[in-house]
């Protein structure tokens, strides 16, 4: 039998180096998709292979590595994507977002707010915002050249007269830099403002579509709005959290397995525990 | 890590690619690069040569505009990557001092702006205050990465090439991105989103 | 189990990991062995060798095996691991005219010149449950195929011959009747592995993502095109298996030329009618090209249709639209996609409630109005 061994962070040298070099494209063109060769990852097309070859990527031995889904240290596919890159890094691992030098999600951005000195990478499942209106690649790559979003905002339009409101409620549109229209992933409408002006880089990277971008720190994000209806994020009516009594972070409803009782939580587990414990700093 | 035998070539990119990121991300930013013995050893500009192999490989076209003629065979042994014309090239090295035709690179198509050149650009010295940079320009910027505005210093760097840098990026998102490299293994890296102003200290 | 939302996720993967394993392993039955996969369920080992791309006969066997017959799932596994794989060369284009064959029929003609060779098919039998096979016996087994190699046949079907056949659609191209598809330079052939897919696509990049895509996706698409949503009204000008040599140039002496082994392939060279481009149509039949890894005649045919669907100047349905077929036939990324929707979407939901629930007021409040 031949015996097998895989590199550090599982990707060959040559994998890395193209996403390398595609990261920086991605991050001196604010919010374009740069398209890569995105490599079959023992982890199912659609479960976060893009994510999951940014981090492999940029990861180096000094780091200390965060991987949530939905908010959660402990989703099952956030445990098997860490156990990933751990076995294939060696490196430390964390639940504490203050802790992590690179934090990997799904879904949301942590409560806490992330520094300079951290790196968040979303997995990204369809990181073409356009695709709401227009199926075609062709099509929606001339768009983008000729930042033609008039679909986009007739979309808008006419969800307005149809509901009274944009009911686009996660992937939000947003414009970056004045310039590229993007899909934010699948964040909630709570997290969409975080990405404007921020500290932190972001990397998005979608495995199945073969694309990757980014937001820079201290970059301009705008969720797509009209003068006169005004983009709002989620309202859970003031309920707090039921473990830590947050009424400022992302809930979840959740009904209890026993009681049937309808209650809150966190979505973000850990800034739930230690908002519990007293240690969140609040500037 | 110059005392070991054994040259990590992984962790040593991964190094560096992190600081190229990091300074992409924060236009203006200075960061140091790492010197290692099996890189110094090159007989061409360590930090270069560093950079050369962390960005280079057979999938990539490079052009090298030095006096330095042996540098691209020097790069090319060592990357594998395909030594190729300005006008293919999709990393050009520029020797300190030297001042070549930018409007000759790729700036990418309006459809794929990513298919454009990055410049590796040699020059004296660079600091995040002109204190001591004597014969600088200092480089006022704004932009993506920066909040507000940044000051970066730049010895060994003409305000023509400066100038027709900007004149290559005036069609956004074509453009070119800029990574300079000082004596010191300094590194500043200014993407085509960046505005500046420029004086002569 | 709680599958998300409870600190018990590390154990929840592994408890869950056992427990199929536990599945594959419970009914009391001798374990199979790879080779047995190799040897009886060689269509399916070809099949999954095409969808993961990658030729290995063995391994596609364990991945059989692996996951429990689940062809997607093992041609992921294949796929994956093949991605790990350094890529030191490129093979040269391999000649098919020089295929040893095992199988090679046209129904365009006929006969052809060297004659319709039948090979190993069940195409002309009844599809008849073989109840005898639930009691095989290795006597019985071993048993035909003494008797069958000892019998009157010839070298050739035991391939310890190489026919070499002629190509029936050179018959075509002699005779000016066949309009060939533009050839690219092997220069500028893109790696599908290596690069994104960008339309419009390279008809190599075409051919590369129509060999690993996925047998179903292929067949209902070109199926749609046979059927009427299309016009491709195609011809089978020879359907041709058997083996290939696979040559590299040597890396330091690029004069120097080795064989590093050789593959199993099907090949179809499908003849459909003239284009219609308007006044300026050319009198002449037109070509498409399927080749897969592997024995598998079905997806050789679909490819052939979808490459030759796939050139209508304005597509008018969905198998002529290169982007709607070649985004849609990768078994390893649909499937994956399909499934990640079993994963928590809780986040996501929860903003959908909100928003619906904030329609929902608003409508109550307008109602109150009235």
């Amino acid at each position: 039998m031949t015996s097998y061994s895989y590199n550090y962070g599982f990707l060959d040298e040559q994998t890395k180096k193209e996403i390398r070099r595609k990261l920086l494209q991605a991050v001196a063109i604010p919010g374009y998709q740069v398209p890569y060769g995105s490599r079959e990852m023992p982890i199912a097309r659609g479960w976060g292979t893009g994510g999951l070859q940014i981090t492999l990527s940029i990861i180096g031995k000094q780091d200390t590595l965060k991987v949530i889904d939905q908010g959660c240290d402990f989703s099952v596919n956030a445990c098997n994507l860490r156990n990933f890159i751990a076995a294939t890094t060696g490196n430390t691992v964390t639940t504490d977002t203050a802790e992590a030098s690179i934090v990997q999600t799904r879904h949301r951005i942590p409560e806490e707010a992330m520094r300079e000195d951290q790196i968040l990478v979303f997995q990204v499942p369809y990181p073409e915002i356009l695709r709401w209106v227009e199926p075609s690649e062709r099509e929606t790559r001339r768009m983008h050249a000729e930042r033609d979003y008039g679909k986009l905002w007739v979309f808008l339009y006419e969800d307005i007269v149809r509901w009274g409101e944009i009911t686009l409620s996660y992937r939000y549109p947003v414009l970056v830099n004045q310039r590229y229209a993007m899909d934010p992933s699948p964040i909630p409408r709570h997290d969409v403002p975080k990405l404007h002006q921020a500290e932190t880089l972001f990397l998005f990277g979608a495995g199945r579509e073969k694309r990757l971008y980014a937001v820079p720190p201290y970059t301009e994000v705008v969720p797509l709005q009209f003068e006169d209806y005004h983009f709002t994020v989620e309202n859970f009516g003031g309920q707090p959290c039921r473990s830590c009594g947050s009424t400022s972070s992302y809930l979840n409803e959740v009904y209890d397995s026993e009681t049937n009782e309808r209650y809150f939580s966190c979505s973000d587990t850990s800034h739930c525990a230690k908002n519990s414990q007293g240690a969140i700093r609040h500037e | 890590m110059s005392d070991s035998t054994h040259f990590d070539q992984t962790a040593y990119t991964q190094a560096t690619f992190r600081t190229l990121l990091d300074c992409m991300a924060r236009p203006g930013k200075v960061g140091s690069l790492l010197t290692v013995a099996e890189v110094a050893s090159s007989p061409f500009d360590t930090y270069l040569f560093g950079v050369a192999l962390t960005l280079l490989d057979h999938e990539v076209v490079f052009h090298v505009y030095s006096d330095q003629c042996s540098l691209s065979s020097h790069l090319q042994a060592h990357t594998m990557a395909r030594v190729g014309d300005v006008e293919e090239c999709d990393y050009l090295f520029v020797g300190r001092g030297e001042s070549p035709d930018f409007s000759r690179l790729k700036r990418g198509s309006w459809q794929y702006p990513d298919e454009s050149a990055t410049i590796i650009q040699l020059v004296e010295e660079l600091g995040e205050v002109t204190d001591g940079l004597e014969q600088a320009l200092r480089l006022e910027l704004c932009g993506p990465g920066i909040q507000r505005s940044r000051t970066v210093a730049v010895r060994g760097l003409s305000c023509e090439l400066l100038q027709s840098w900007r004149h290559c990026n005036r069609e956004f998102p074509l453009g070119l991105d800029w990574i300079l490299v000082d004596k010191g293994g300094q590194v500043c890296c200014l993407p085509r989103t960046v505005q500046f102003t420029v004086e002569v200290v | 189990m709680a599958y998300v939302a409870v600190k018990g996720g590390e154990k929840a993967i592994k408890e869950a990991e056992r427990l199929a394993q536990y599945f594959r392993c419970r009914g009391d039955s001798a374990p199979i062995a790879v080779r047995q996969i190799q040897d009886q369920m060689r269509l399916a080992v070809d099949r999954v060798m095409g969808e993961g791309g990658l030729y290995a006969p063995e391994l596609a066997a364990l991945a059989l095996k692996q996951s429990e017959g689940d062809t997607l799932e093992a041609a992921f596994l294949l796929r994956a691991f093949s991605s790990t794989l350094p890529r030191r060369h490129y093979s040269l284009p391999a000649d098919s005219s020089d295929m040893r064959i095992m199988r090679r029929i046209s129904s365009a003609f006929k006969d052809i010149p060297g004659g319709q060779f039948l090979g190993p098919t069940k195409d002309y039998t009844q599809r008849l449950m073989a109840f005898d096979l639930l009691e095989e016996n290795s006597h019985a087994f071993r048993a035909f195929v003494s008797e069958y190699v000892a019998g009157d046949v010839p070298d050739r079907v035991l391939l310890t011959q190489q026919p070499r056949f002629p190509k029936v659609v050179d018959l075509l191209r002699l005779e000016g009747l066949l309009a060939d598809p533009a050839v690219e330079s092997p220069a500028n052939y893109a790696d599908l592995t290596r690069q994104a897919i960008r339309f419009p696509a390279t008809r190599s990049m075409r051919l590369q993502a129509l060999a690993r895509g996925e047998n179903g996706s292929m067949l209902a698409l070109a199926y749609s095109s046979m059927r009427g949503y299309g016009a491709v009204h195609p011809c089978i000008g020879e359907l041709r298996v058997g083996h290939v040599e696979l040559l590299v140039p040597h890396p330091l002496d690029p004069t120097e030329i080795i064989t590093v082994g050789e593959v199993l392939l099907t090949e179809v060279e499908l003849v459909a009618r003239m284009r219609n481009e308007g006044k300026g149509s050319v009198a002449q039949l037109t070509l498409g090209y399927g080749v897969c890894f592997g024995h598998n005649e079905v997806k050789a045919i679909a490819m052939a249709t979808l490459d030759r669907s796939m050139t209508a100047a304005n597509p008018g349905a969905p198998a002529e639209d290169e982007e709607f077929v070649l985004y849609h036939i990768d078994g390893i990324e649909s499937a994956g996609f399909a499934a990640h929707w079993k994963l928590p979407h809780y986040v996501d939901f929860q903003a959908d409630l909100n928003r619906l629930r904030s329609v929902v007021d608003r409508r109550g409040k307008a109602n109150d109005l009235l």
